[in-house]
């Protein structure tokens, strides 16, 4: 359990001292929520259909663009050989990058974003719905972004093939998290699958990652 | 089983069983056309153009079928480490592929006169386009690595993750239709499946399984063939 | 029997008409792919899968 929190807490301070994490990420959706009123126009009616979208897309690109990151640098550096030698097995240790990525990119932005969403005339009665569902959602993006990056862990320029294979995997987490504030009905249950779409990540997350990451480490 | 463990016995069967199974597949082929064309009536709501739906259907079919066989493939991999598992799974992925494109073309250009659009964002669209994805990312798997033993484990990673995904996919956009009432006109059971469209549809299929069954055995077998070639040349490097 | 006449008869056309493109293309590729590892293979004196004096 210490090893576990150790990772997590490396992870953690490294992802928001490199600036790749946290701040990166609101900048980010600060950079899309400036240029997309200037893009369409400024119809306020439009902007607040759109505001929710608009949140899950920034949150799925930002978690895509750190995804293969994720190994890169403990793979090149041996950090990862290292982690194997500890008492943890490499499950957990996938487990606890994983969690470590959600708390530096996917939470920060999850929190930001529905509030930032004032610049886009979001209906603000859905602020606290969309937080909520954007956390979820945030949790299970980061879980399918570590299978990717621990796929490509080994590759130079896994940019686009982390894409490729992740992509297909956060359609279902889309389609759920755009449901809970599209329409009245069905929104506790939407945010119940989100949930357990979270939970399944979660539990398949570390079994994949570590059966890829094997392939590196022999 | 016991046969398919031994890599000579399998081929050795194989070749003695392929130049029979092109036959077959040419004149089940020949078969379906004509009755695809020639002994089926046009549909009394969708015309000629329910002669689509004899390529369309197959086509679709296929593609999941060989995902999910592509998905077995990775589990006797990892379960039994059987030497032709992962090739078979590799050699499945560019045919699956195929068969997933045609279904998306032939979907089009059937939806295209009975919808009056080329698409739409339904729940079996969307998942066959997920499905399409899923082959890219598995085939540029095997594509990015030069280790082909490091290269296989990750594709079972890869494949066994996106065949959890399918179902997942299936029942969010089914959800995500039944939320948006979407104005198309596709019915979950279709018209109700007659005797004569029923016979060139199975011919149809049966011949597309067969076309798929001995390009896999011949993509297989090159496989097996191109790894040959790299432990010889393996050797030469080394005796160097 | 197909009516020549109808409508539409273009989407029927085209479609039969991807499909026997992609899937002979298939056909032909792994064929000739077959025939150059067979090449390659004799060349470098390479028993072929199969064959009846393969050891491998």
């Amino acid at each position: 359990m210490t090893a576990f929190l150790a990772i997590l807490v490396r992870d953690v301070k490294l992802g928001f001292r490199q600036g790749g994490g946290a701040g990166a990420a609101i900048a980010f959706i600060l950079s899309v929520l400036v240029l997309l009123p200037l893009a369409l126009g400024p119809d306020q009616n439009l902007l607040q259909r759109l505001a929710p979208g608009l949140m899950w897309l920034s949150l799925l690109l930002a978690v895509l663009l750190t995804a293969d990151r994720l190994f890169q640098q403990d793979y090149e550096d041996g950090t990862l050989d290292g982690l194997v030698g500890i008492a943890l097995p490499l499950e957990l240790v996938c487990l606890a990058k994983a969690l470590a990525h959600f708390f530096t990119v996917g939470l920060p932005l999850a929190i930001a974003a529905p509030l930032l969403g004032i610049l886009v005339n979001i209906n603000a009665a859905l602020i606290p719905l969309l937080m909520a569902a954007m956390v979820l959602g945030a949790l299970a993006l980061s879980m399918l972004a570590a299978i990717g990056g621990a796929v490509t862990a080994g590759l130079r320029r896994g940019g686009l093939l982390v894409a490729l294979l992740i992509l297909p995997l956060y359609v279902p987490v889309l389609v759920f998290g755009q449901s809970v504030t599209a329409t009245e009905q069905g929104r506790a249950s939407s945010l119940l699958v989100l949930l357990a779409l979270a939970l399944i990540a979660v539990a398949v997350q570390p079994i994949a990652s570590a059966a890829a990451l094997r392939a590196y480490l022999r | 089983m016991q046969v398919l463990a031994n890599p000579h016995r399998f081929f050795s069967i194989a070749n003695r069983v392929m130049p029979l199974l092109w036959v077959l597949t040419a004149m089940t082929f020949l078969v379906a056309l004509y009755f695809a064309f020639f002994n089926s009536p046009a549909d009394y709501q969708q015309g000629e153009t329910v002669r689509i739906m004899y390529v369309h259907v197959p086509s679709a079919t296929l593609a999941l079928g060989i995902y999910l066989l592509m998905a077995l493939a990775s589990v006797m991999a990892i379960v039994f480490r059987h030497p032709l598992a992962d090739m078979a799974a590799k050699a499945a992925a560019p045919l699956g592929a195929a068969f997933c494109f045609l279904a998306l073309v032939t979907g089009a250009l059937w939806g295209k006169p009975m919808w009056g659009t080329w698409w739409v964002w339904d729940a079996r669209l969307t998942s066959m386009f997920v499905l399409m994805l899923l082959y890219l990312g598995y085939m540029a798997v095997w594509k990015a690595f030069d280790d082909p033993s490091r290269a296989a484990v990750l594709a079972r990673v890869v494949a066994l993750v996106g065949v959890i995904n399918v179902p997942i996919v299936k029942f969010s956009v089914d959800w995500w239709n039944t939320l948006h009432q979407p104005a198309s006109i596709i019915k979950a059971s279709g018209p109700a499946i007659h005797s004569t469209i029923l016979w060139p549809l199975g011919l149809m299929f049966l011949a597309f399984a067969l076309l798929f069954l001995s390009t896999h055995l011949l993509g297989l077998k090159n496989l097996v063939r191109e790894q040959r070639l790299r432990a010889a040349r393996m050797k030469a490097v080394h005796a160097k | 029997m197909i009516d020549f006449t109808a409508d539409h008869l273009g989407f029927v056309a085209a479609s039969y008409g991807i499909v026997a493109v992609v899937l002979v293309a298939v056909v032909v590729r792994a064929v000739m792919k077959a025939r150059q590892l067979k090449r390659e293979l004799s060349s470098q004196g390479l028993s072929d899968p199969g064959q009846r004096d393969d050891q491998s």
